[in-house]
């Protein structure tokens, strides 16, 4: 439930509000702007960047939607506009990810085994063109609804389902091709 | 109960995290009992759904905050005397919150989508002027710029030259986190007596000194000459009373030759070179794909001799392979064949292209590839293999390789 007060005080302008108000859905944005852009450098500048935006759109939010859907809202258009920039398609990211998975830290090899997959899933997903990749990570990963996902995007609904199921097609063909990705589906099965 | 089409049974399965109803998950589990393609897709599926899932969180809570101050920091929020200019006039009404905000998204889009400036008076510079923005810190302070992060010292003195991707440390010393800038032009850190060359990576500058963490750096006088070809990780670099020397007379003759050469392939740098690209075979081999682009986008950096940039060319056309895309290992390998059509290397990566085309199925640009192949290279390395593989071809025999 958003707080009327708070969000009064951040229309204003109010440094300490405004910075409640982050802390408060900063970690949500940076999951889904990580999961979106993938594990990359990206991540930070798209959530500074999203946070910004958010301080100069703030003066026009009527409360219509909560707090989270709007700053989502703000997180994807981000997320999507870095997507479209070509250079970052060709950019190889310093750390694919971070070291710390949700691995046993003795288990070197399959923590190593789980980041190269994890890498290989976004170097797929790069293959994939932005609108479609949004759509696919919003709805299949993240779990939102189909009407979610068209409210996130802007989109129509159709349009959002024919992305979805673009996206996916192209991803399960080519992760189906991919040796190391193509183990998953022994590990799904079971 | 009405039998599922798989392309319903699939979209279904997309919905897995959301929730299937009941009656919807009963048919889906008939389905995929009776079809095993769709049985496949849905454990692909859910196997990516939950490795995408284990992803963690990038950062811890400390990270976020900065990243909350920075872009409070940015927006000029509760800092009018800093910069009048943004001072938060968004309550003001809504015409001019509209033409700030027209004014603000131009000066965005001119300044570069992915390129937050620390400093208000970034937004404030005119179109067509030189831009360079200073930063001065009395205490340590953290500053971001061009995909860079700066902990500035207390007392230190930098100058952001967005035009030549240069930071000028005129005094003090910081700290410098610099994300890859591959199909960018590379950054710079210039002291006094010497630049840092930088490709993407995490290092400490003082007037005198270089710390490298992260990454790999080189360090040139200021005349661009190279003093080290590459600090790695843990080497550090300073600037002693000799080469304090030697840097001061090859500035000195910069100054006064503006058109001073390039510098020279050196021993040094095509040594580094090597190993960078030893280093970068070795990763490969072992699958880490992300670590050995890491060091052949190094490599590339440096002055490279034509037998190690076809060999680093090669590599990155093999770990585009590794990575299984074959489409771009494919157009690198293309480009290795025109970069020296005559060469060892080139032979290989034309066999290796058309190899690689023939396992992605293309069967017809397969055969196109490897009748090339025979015609270019009569004599080539791999015309016994080219020759079988187009017999397999032409009868139709063949199976794409894997």
């Amino acid at each position: 439930m958003d707080d009327p007060a708070l969000i009064a005080a951040c229309r204003l302008g109010e440094r300490a509000a405004l910075g409640r108000l982050f802390a408060l859905h900063t970690p949500a944005l940076e999951r889904l702007l990580a999961r979106l852009l993938g594990p990359t450098a990206d991540v930070d500048d798209a959530l500074q960047l999203t946070l910004m935006a958010a301080i100069r759109a703030m003066p026009a939010f009527r409360g219509e939607a909560s707090v989270r859907t709007w700053l989502g809202r703000i997180a994807v258009h981000q997320a999507y506009a870095l997507l479209r920039q070509p250079e970052r398609r060709r950019r190889v990211p310093l750390e694919l990810v971070p070291s710390a998975l949700h691995v046993a830290p003795v288990d070197l090899e399959r923590a190593r085994e789980a980041k190269q997959r994890l890498g290989r899933l976004y170097e797929l997903l790069d293959s994939v063109s932005a609108k479609q990749r949004v759509a696919f990570v919003l709805h299949v990963i993240e779990g939102h609804s189909m009407d979610e996902v068209t409210a996130l995007m802007g989109a129509s609904l159709p349009a959002t389902k024919s992305r979805v199921m673009w996206a996916r097609r192209q991803l399960i063909r080519k992760a189906q091709r991919d040796p190391l990705l193509a183990e998953l589906v022994h590990g799904g099965r079971s | 109960m009405m039998r599922l089409s798989c392309t319903r049974a699939r979209s279904l399965m997309d919905r897995r995290m959301e929730g299937l109803s009941e009656p919807d998950r009963l048919r889906v589990e008939s389905h995929t009992a009776s079809c095993a393609a769709c049985a496949d897709h849905g454990a692909m599926l859910a196997g990516l759904v939950t490795l995408a899932r284990a992803m963690p969180t990038p950062s811890n809570e400390a990270a976020q905050r900065r990243v909350i101050e920075r872009a409070l920091d940015q927006s000029s929020v509760a800092q009018p005397a800093e910069a009048p200019a943004l001072a938060w006039p968004r309550w003001a009404p809504m015409g001019v919150v509209a033409a700030m905000a027209v004014a603000a998204a131009a000066l965005v889009m001119w300044v570069g989508p992915t390129v937050p400036s620390d400093s208000a008076t970034a937004w404030r510079v005119a179109p067509g002027t030189p831009q360079v923005e200073r930063f001065e810190s009395v205490q340590p302070k953290r500053v971001s710029i061009a995909g860079a992060i700066l902990d500035l010292e207390a007392n230190t003195s930098v100058e952001w030259d967005q035009a030549n991707a240069r930071i000028t440390l005129s005094r003090g010393a910081l700290r410098a986190k610099v994300e890859s800038r591959l199909g960018k032009s590379p950054l710079s850190v210039r002291t006094p007596r010497f630049d840092v060359v930088v490709v993407g990576t995490d290092f400490d500058v003082t007037l005198q000194s270089v710390r490298v963490h992260e990454g790999v750096v080189r360090v040139q006088d200021l005349a661009g000459h190279m003093l080290r070809a590459a600090l790695t990780p843990g080497q550090g670099w300073s600037i002693d009373a000799r080469e304090q020397a030697a840097v001061a007379a090859s500035n000195e003759l910069a100054a006064n030759d503006p058109q001073s050469p390039q510098p020279a392939r050196g021993e040094p740098a095509e040594r580094d070179a090597s190993r960078l690209i030893d280093e970068a075979r070795a990763l490969l081999s072992t699958g880490d794909v992300v670590a050995a682009r890491r060091l052949l986008h190094s490599a590339e950096q440096l002055p490279l001799a034509i037998g190690q940039r076809l060999e680093m060319e090669t590599l990155v056309a093999e770990a585009h392979q590794v990575a299984g895309n074959n489409r771009r290992a494919v157009v690198q390998y293309d480009r290795v064949v025109r970069r020296q059509p005559s060469s060892v290397a080139a032979d290989n990566a034309q066999f290796a292209a058309a190899r690689l085309t023939l396992s992605s199925g293309d069967r017809i640009a397969a055969e196109n590839r490897f009748r090339k192949y025979l015609l270019q290279r009569p004599s080539g390395r791999f015309r016994v293999e080219v020759e079988r593989a187009l017999d397999r071809l032409t009868r139709g025999r063949a199976t794409p390789e894997r």
